[in-house]
């Protein structure tokens, strides 16, 4: 019988601090943000860059986001988390958390510079990036970090080319390389584990960076109630990986001893439909090769 | 910076402003020629004499972006570019302008890449001229560091709430030195009181700002934003006035003007250049030549009404800018036409001049030569560009 | 824990300049419609099921579950008809029935 596991600071009574949006039924993307602002609770200033979390949240007149929340510019997340977190100090301001929520598309690509600034500058503010594999709000386009064979609108399926042709760019190694405080991986499948990841990050002295796994039912053309079962599954074949970064060093969270099979994973997104027995071998591969460095620079004590 | 009589170029001064303004977050980013202005803001902060919060940037469009984000929370905020620096913080302009954020920027005039150049012209303020900017020009460094302030005025003024574009040439200002008088901190902060937001996000009263609005209602905004723009030319009137009551220096208004009266040829022009085409014009009023020299301290909102009774009656108006708007005329001329084009039958003919691009050296004979076209020729049939001392041949 | 359901304010087009707000900023947390109508199917509840683990409470993407002293109810107000309640709920304490039958 599952047992409830209360997480400290969740409540956030009575409003709601992310309701009455305009995303998809079934999106991943607004239970990250909404579970991540229930932890924060209300004392926040939020972020949020040109994208599926603000096309949705601040159509004027429905203004979704109940706490104070900004639209930046597309590739200044980060920046703009910066100048608030600035004001913060300049302020005063004490038991308060700058946060942001882009996407993949907003991080790893176009944000990627003033993430990378904000990092160097040591900024106190938690970045989040809901990771859906695509820039979704503008009809499910490729990014960096679009799995590989994966079909987007700009890397189609065709007769010729069969989905996206390059790896999905390894960001949590790129930014846990910039050694800052706190960075993790999560997944809305693992809401708990997700929920704990946020409060590390808003006590980490510094920035923070969680990248949370965000299932797009519109763009992976998958059924609208599969974000959280799709979310488990990519953890359970060790696809997604939730890992830590901390004091310096790589923690992996979980090291199963059996995978699920990713067959199970494929055959429920319409964007791995072209997906034959080479492609899910090829991943299979690829996906051990990931965990034997993974686990190779953990028992390596590194 | 001591206050007082202090040799200073007009980087430093612009800073000396900046730093009397107590803005409570700076973002920084160097290019030339702004880079002096925010070494000296740099050193007063690493000394202990600047307090605020001191943010190195990666980049221009951050450091706008940051801006905005402090002052999402009620901060006063400052930054400084140039060129190419302006162009790629160009999103962030219209963000700004658009959300209303009072920021104010000083931008070094400087010519814009291809070809590259690092030298002073006014192409990247003037290609900027729709980005809903406040824009001013200062034409020298006592000017440039009273403008800072005054700026602040301006842009927070609860009737304008508009981000401010103070432009300070290229070189030709921000690297030359005369004797700037500077305020005592108290004097500055009787001037200028602390920031008091007309919107901030507040933990008690949460905010969202910067939504979307859609086909039915974004007319509105923008029709906010005219208004309030449209307010910015009366404020620095006041505080133009205010300050003069204060520090007993006073500019006036968006105009700058010497020998109107009675003129037969107005030369307009912006920033230093003013101070060349009055020279010309003392000089050539000695040779008994009727001469004036109109210099337009805010071009943004356009001074229309204050341009048209200022040269009414005037026979022949000469633009002269470092600048053309590539594929027409000069971008100021077109600013001008368009102003006085009301007129009607009064309308002074007017003439576009091009001089002085990518900081090629304008001398004296050259402004005293475009006068003397003036008042030969009048004004131009057409919107053809007068190209001033190119450096190579025409025809 | 929200057992206050969210407030859905209604709102008149503004006909005037002066009924937008001088700016695009507005106060958070301020809705003028819910999302009943996307419904293509709507969640039914079977407390009698529920061990009140809090996961559909935690995974509905438009915080459409209200508790009662810890027991759900869905505001169907704002309930989109996605189904992630259904697949999380271990116990099948929820189940989709036609929106219109």
């Amino acid at each position: 019988m599952p047992e409830p596991e209360f997480i400290p600071q969740l409540g956030f009574l009575p409003e709601e601090p992310f309701v009455g949006h305009k995303a998809c039924a079934g999106c991943g993307g607004t239970v990250a943000l909404r579970l991540a602002l229930k932890v924060l609770g209300p004392r926040v200033f939020v972020g949020v860059p040109a994208g599926c979390m603000s096309a949705v949240g601040f159509l004027y007149p429905q203004m979704a986001f109940g706490v104070n929340a900004m639209i930046s510019t597309f590739p200044g997340t980060a920046s703009l988390l910066s100048g608030m977190a600035a004001a913060v100090r300049a302020f005063g301001l004490k038991d308060v958390h700058v946060v942001g929520f882009a996407g993949d598309g907003g991080t790893a690509d176009i944000g990627l510079q003033a993430l990378s600034g904000a990092i160097d500058r040591g900024d106190r503010i938690i970045y989040i990036c809901y990771d859906n594999e695509a820039y979704m709000n503008t009809g499910v386009q490729k990014s960096s970090l679009t799995p590989v064979g994966a079909g987007t609108t700009t890397s189609p399926v065709g007769r010729s080319l069969r989905g996206s042709s390059g790896p999905k760019k390894d960001l949590f190694e790129v930014i846990a390389a910039h050694g800052l405080a706190y960075a993790a991986t999560a997944s809305v499948g693992y809401p708990q584990d997700y929920m704990k990841k946020v409060l590390k990050a808003a006590s980490a002295e510094g920035t923070s960076y969680i990248q949370v796994l965000a299932p797009c039912p519109t763009g992976w053309g998958s059924a609208s109630d599969s974000a959280g079962e799709l979310g488990r599954l990519a953890v359970d074949t060790g696809l997604w990986p939730l890992r830590e970064f901390e004091g310096g060093r790589h923690r992996l969270n979980r090291e199963p001893e059996k995978f699920a099979p990713l067959k199970s994973y494929f055959e429920a997104q319409g964007r791995f439909r072209h997906f034959r027995a080479e492609a899910i071998a090829a991943a299979e591969i690829e996906r051990d090769a990931k965990w034997a460095r993974l686990r190779s620079r953990i028992h390596s004590g590194v | 910076m001591k206050a007082g009589i202090q040799f200073l170029s007009g980087n430093d001064a612009a800073a000396a402003g900046a730093a009397l303004a107590r803005p409570q977050v700076i973002a920084v980013y160097p290019i030339t020629p702004q880079t002096t202005l925010v070494e000296r803001l740099a050193q007063w902060h690493a000394d202990g004499e600047l307090e605020c919060e001191f943010l190195n940037v990666e980049s221009e469009h951050s450091a706008l972006s940051a801006c905005m984000g402090a002052c999402a929370l009620g901060a006063r905020t400052f930054t400084a570019t140039s060129s190419q620096g302006l162009l790629y913080m160009c999103e962030c302009l219209h963000y700004a302008s658009g959300g209303r954020f009072p920021i104010v920027m000083v931008n070094a005039n400087r010519a814009l890449a291809l070809p590259w150049n690092i030298y002073g012209d006014q192409r990247d303020s003037l290609s900027q001229l729709e980005c809903g900017w406040i824009q001013l020009y200062a034409g020298d460094a006592q000017e440039a560091l009273d403008l800072v302030l005054q700026s602040y005025r301006i842009a927070e003024d609860p009737r304008v709430v508009t981000p401010v574009m103070l432009n300070v040439d290229g070189f030709s200002l921000t690297h030359t030195y005369e004797a700037v008088a500077v305020p005592e901190e108290a004097e500055a902060d009787a001037y200028l009181p602390r920031f008091s937001p007309a919107f901030r996000m507040d933990l008690e009263a949460p905010l969202s700002l910067g939504f979307s609005a859609g086909p039915r209602d974004n007319t509105a905004f923008k029709i906010a934003q005219m208004k309030g723009i449209a307010e910015a030319e009366g404020a620095l009137e006041e505080a133009d006035a205010e300050f003069a009551r204060l520090f007993g220096r006073a500019r006036g208004g968006a105009l700058a003007t010497w020998g109107l009266e009675g003129a037969e040829a107005v030369l307009v022009s912006l920033g230093t250049l003013g101070g060349q085409v009055r020279a010309a014009a003392e000089a050539l009023r000695a040779e008994g030549l009727r001469v004036g020299s109109l210099r337009l301290r805010m071009l943004r909102p356009f001074p229309a009404e204050s341009l048209r009774k200022a040269l009414a009656g005037v026979r022949t108006v000469g633009v002269l800018e470092r600048n053309v708007s590539t594929g027409f005329e000069g971008t100021v001329c077109s600013q001008v036409r368009a102003a006085l084009h009301p007129l009607g039958q009064g309308t002074p003919g007017v003439a576009g001049f091009t001089g002085g691009l990518g900081g090629r050296d304008l001398a004296p004979k050259d402004i005293e030569g475009i006068f003397r076209r003036l008042l030969l020729h009048g004004g131009s049939s057409d919107n053809a560009v007068h190209w001033v001392d190119p450096g190579v041949e025409l025809a | 824990m929200p057992e206050v359901p969210v407030r859905i304010l209604p709102w008149k087009v503004p006909l005037r300049l002066e009924e937008h707000p001088a700016w695009p900023h507005t106060a958070s947390g301020r809705l003028i419609e819910g999302h009943a109508q996307w419904r293509l199917q709507r969640p039914v509840f079977d407390e009698g099921r529920c061990t009140r683990c809090l996961q559909c409470y935690l995974m509905c993407p438009d915080a459409a579950i209200l508790l009662h002293e810890g027991v759900p109810s869905v505001d169907l107000r704002l309930c989109k008809g996605c189904g992630v309640c259904v697949k999380e709920c271990e116990l099948g304490a929820f189940r989709m029935a036609p929106e219109h039958p």
